[in-house]
């Protein structure tokens, strides 16, 4: 399996509370993880234009487009990024939606960040075992096509994390 | 793939009757139980390709069997349904890993074409394995 050694890793993360924005991003650098910071869903469209990133950290605050039409565009990404998605206020159609598109994860605020170091390396792993699913299935030809969805259940079944992201 | 066995677990006999005659209809082989216990005993003795379970069920909760079967069966395509949708629970459904959180009442040529999307998703995924 490809390795996911921290110091490997490029993150995105958005939050427009920038308490939370500046301790995530002294955290997860402390961790080895090559941290960006996006402000605006402008800035992190045109983040990931210009950089690979293996994970996405954002909170649905900066989405000032519909979280779906936000999560459409980062789930169509070459790289299939593992995404997270934090939430101060969650409604559970916007849970529902990022779970039908494949997010790693919906963190609720206020949440543990050992648990949230768990599920960063979590999507790390996702994204890789799934550029390895793209991979074979553009090896073996067919031709089709796969959507995000089919994209996000072959994450979920590759990674083998029968287990819970996070153990409760 | 060959006729699928799709598990069909819930409490509610109408439910389980509806599915079983739908699905049935649709040419795929239908398991039925009333609650997770129950399910797990069948699956244990047959080949289940994919689980449909509710959540809220006396015995067994349909979380709970979820969590019991990905132990066992990290590959099984799980997807719970729900009279009673929440945040935490649509939350633990995503990490968990299950495959879809249906909330009821549901249009059920619809949970049809996600159960079908489903089941050949999982072909693909094997496919690549």
């Amino acid at each position: 399996m490809t390795s996911t050694n921290s110091d490997m890793l490029r993150l995105l993360l958005a939050d427009q509370d920038h308490d939370v924005r500046d301790q995530l991003e002294e955290f997860l650098s402390d961790l080895g993880y090559a941290v960006d910071v996006a402000h605006t869903t402008g800035e992190l469209f045109t983040m990931t234009e210009k950089n690979v990133y293996r994970v996405i950290v954002f909170d649905s605050n900066v989405a000032d487009q519909p979280l779906d039409t936000v999560l459409r565009q980062l789930t169509a990404l070459p790289t299939i990024p593992g995404i997270i998605v934090m939430s101060g206020n969650p409604k559970l159609q916007s849970v529902l939606g990022a779970f039908r598109k494949g997010v790693v994860d919906y963190v609720i605020k206020p949440f543990d960040i050992g648990e949230l170091q768990q599920t960063v390396r979590s999507a790390a792993q996702v994204s890789f075992l799934v550029s390895e699913f793209m991979a074979e299935h553009e090896r073996m030809g067919d031709g089709s096509t796969l959507d995000a969805r089919t994209v996000s259940v072959a994450g979920r079944v590759a990674s083998g994390l029968g287990q819970p992201t996070v153990s409760r | 793939m060959e006729r699928p066995t799709i598990l069909v677990v819930d409490d509610e006999l109408l439910i389980r009757d509806l599915l079983y005659d739908f699905f049935s209809g649709q040419g795929w082989n239908i398991a039925v139980a009333e609650d997770g216990e129950k399910a797990l005993d069948l699956v244990r003795t047959r080949q289940i390709d994919l689980v449909l379970t509710d959540l809220k069920m006396p015995n067994m909760d349909g979380m709970t069997l979820s969590t019991e079967l990905k132990g066992n069966h990290p590959d099984m395509p799980i997807m719970v349904m729900t009279a009673y949708p929440s945040v935490d629970s649509a939350v633990q459904a995503l990490r968990l890993k299950l495959d879809d959180y249906i909330v009821k009442p549901f249009n059920i040529n619809q949970l049809y074409k996600t159960v079908e999307k489903t089941l050949k998703d999982k072909t693909k995924q094997q496919d690549a394995s």
